[in-house]
């Protein structure tokens, strides 16, 4: 096939994928402004395509239509860039922002369309070497390069800055754009300024002008996303369907009956495997638009799933400070009332009578339990949130325990009650667990003891075994129901005795006692015979 | 002779308190308000010990820790961290940087605080 038959096949072939991308645009969406410039930029670009080719083919026969023909091409051609250049600014949505800048090159594009049609400053003349056809450019070629170029500049400048701060999925429809207008203006730069200005090679200006095809289908695509991807189907079909025709004529201008068979065999075999490849295309269009479609959708749930992680996080680190800080701030009131409270009781602000000691005890211990509360909460958010620090170092269990039942003397004295530690007869060896844990887990059990005891009182007892430590904390109170010890150490759990005579327990305090042994990967559990048998409650170290 | 005890708190309710109960215990003392009034008082009194709240206004007393360990008269003075913010990573670093404990304030009377004091004072 020689070139101007390749040239009149990709104009006619350029012609009708034009018209189908503009048809389809527009009946997309016809009061869209991305559609509508679209469409508009269709017809710019058939005719700069069809009058830059026309003088062509008409070529030195008429010289004066040749150069009309011409000369409406180059019209179109600043018109074309700057409606480019305004759907750009309308894609990556910022009209706003370049509103002046949107006016200059509307002028300048109309300026260099008018001088370009009505004057010979750009293009002077045509002459024809062979089948070729070459251009005098006028004095005016700079300024309307330059001008090309700037409008270029201001497209192309404002989209990389856009698609390099696009989010994922703003940045996959950028990129389509990006891409075809690349390809556009490189091919242009190349094609029909560089190759025919500087080197006066005009035979490869059809690159440049047919790459507009390229431009109209990124940017289609982009405009209406996915439901263009037809367009490869329709595009193999009218191929198939084109050289079909072409093979048809040939066909029917056959010479003799073998002639006509073999060229009516080729047709009948293009036509079969025409439409093979055009099922496939439809095919493999079909899976790339369900694969689109999957991976727009894991994208967008991608990106929400990484915000809401964030969000999260922020969230937590928030409340982990809140909880620290208002822990913080609750425990100074309570330490100055402590403080106060016991230095009054101590005398040192004066002797204090017998009748204000017992008021000011009461105000003591509710202080006491207020104190236990914040502890406990703030124990319980930092195990919620997972960020309890376990630093185990050696620990006497004999002297936390002591300095508990110091803590509690008040409140046993208060309800007449007892509290011993059984004598151990050897040394009791030191266990490796953090300090801070065990005490709170003690704490609590002991604490709740008293809470839970009414005559009588609490005898601790410490236990070894070939390698473990027992705490075993028994009491002489209400005791647990076989019910009760099922669910006694889940949070917010109260025992029934607890409900009839306490009402200031949380349900806390064992859950963290609980959490705090296990970290050691120790045991702690209950044991009662029931109403009124005691209770005793074991928590079991490992030694080594 | 009496001990010295420097106590940088920077509440007012609990600084007159810590004060009082030392003073009714026996011993010399001193509050400073902020870790930039411990700073300056330090040189005047030459404590025996000091007892550090954490969270202060503007230099926190983890920063006051470390700016008397960089001064050669005060590079081994005893100080008790003393506050009711009881983060972890604190307490690790209030005791890498030489205190000789971490206490909660809540957990304590004063009484204990002066027991706590006695304690650390008659340790080498």
């Amino acid at each position: 096939m020689s070139f101007s038959a390749i040239n009149q096949f990709l104009i006619v072939l350029i012609n009708a994928s034009a018209i189908f991308i503009g048809i389809s645009v527009w009946r997309h969406n016809s009061k869209g402004k991305a559609n509508r410039l679209l469409a508009l930029m269709t017809i710019y670009m058939l005719l700069w395509v069809d009058f830059a080719y026309l003088p062509r083919l008409i070529g030195k026969d008429a010289p004066d239509l040749a150069l009309t023909f011409l000369k409406v091409s180059w019209f179109v051609t600043p018109l074309f860039f700057a409606f480019l250049h305004f759907l750009i600014i309308y894609l990556i949505e910022q009209e706003q922002k370049y509103k002046w800048l949107n006016r200059i090159v509307l002028f300048l594009g109309i300026l260099s369309a008018f001088i370009t049609g009505f004057t010979d400053l750009i293009v002077d003349s045509i002459r024809f070497t062979g089948p070729h056809m070459s251009i005098n450019y006028g004095s005016g070629m700079l300024p309307f390069l330059v001008t090309i170029v700037f409008i270029i500049l201001v497209t192309i400048c404002p989209l990389i800055k856009e698609y390099s701060k696009a989010k994922i999925i703003l940045k996959l429809k950028l990129q389509y754009v990006l891409i075809g207008v690349s390809i556009f203006y490189l091919a242009n730069m190349i094609f029909n300024i560089g190759l025919p200005i500087l080197f006066d090679i005009v035979r490869l200006y059809w690159i440049g002008d047919y790459s507009t095809l390229f431009l109209l289908a990124a940017l289609s695509y982009a405009a209406i996303a996915r439901q263009l991807f037809n367009i490869k189907v329709v595009l193999s079909q009218a191929l198939v369907g084109i050289i079909a025709v072409i093979l048809l004529a040939q066909t029917a201008s056959s010479h003799n009956l073998s002639d006509f068979l073999s060229r009516l065999f080729l047709l009948l075999t293009f036509i079969i495997l025409g439409q093979l490849l055009a099922k496939s295309v439809q095919t493999e269009v079909k899976r790339r638009e369900e694969l689109e479609t999957l991976t727009y959708q894991l994208e967008t749930v991608n990106v929400k799933l990484t915000m809401a992680y964030k969000e999260l996080e922020k969230l937590d680190k928030a409340k982990s400070e809140f909880i620290s800080i208002t822990s913080h701030q609750l425990r100074t009131p309570l330490t100055a009332i402590k403080g106060y409270l016991s230095m009054l009781t101590e005398g040192v602000y004066g002797r204090v009578n017998q009748k204000m000691k017992e008021p000011i005890q009461n105000v003591y211990q509710s202080n006491e339990r207020l104190i236990k509360l914040v502890n406990d909460l703030l124990s319980l958010s930092r195990l919620d949130a997972g960020k309890v620090k376990f630093e185990p170092q050696l620990i006497s269990l004999e002297e936390i325990i002591k300095d508990i039942i110091e803590e509690f003397k008040l409140p046993i004295e208060n309800k007449g009650l007892y509290i011993k530690i059984k004598k151990v007869k050897t040394p009791f060896p030191k266990v490796f667990a953090d300090q801070d844990h065990v005490r709170q887990a003690i704490l609590n059990i002991i604490d709740n003891a008293i809470k839970y005891t009414e005559k009588g009182g609490i005898t601790i007892e410490l236990l070894k075994t070939e390698n473990k430590a027992q705490i075993k904390i028994s009491d002489t109170g209400k005791g647990i129901t076989r019910e009760e010890l099922d669910r006694l150490f889940q949070m917010f759990s109260r025992a029934s005795a607890g409900n009839q005579f306490h009402a200031e327990g949380a349900g806390i305090g064992l859950y963290i006692a609980k959490k705090f042994i296990e970290m050691h990967k120790g045991r702690i559990y209950a044991e009662s015979k029931g109403d009124n048998s005691g209770s005793i409650f074991t928590i079991e170290l490992p030694l080594n | 002779m009496a001990k010295k005890i420097l106590v940088v708190e920077d509440e007012k309710i609990l600084g007159e308190m810590y004060r009082d109960i030392l003073i009714h215990a026996g011993f010399k003392a001193e509050w400073a308000r902020s870790a930039e009034e411990g700073l300056e008082i330090l040189p005047k009194i030459k404590p025996d010990l000091i007892l550090l709240d954490i969270l202060l206004p503007r230099a926190s007393g983890i920063g006051f820790l470390k700016q008397i360990r960089e001064l050669k008269d005060f590079a081994s003075t005893r100080v008790l961290a003393f506050s009711n913010y009881d983060e972890p990573t604190t307490k690790r670093e209030a005791l890498e940087l030489g205190a000789k404990d971490y206490l909660i304030k809540t957990n304590y009377t004063p009484q204990e605080v002066v027991d706590k004091i006695k304690e650390h004072l008659k340790k080498k």
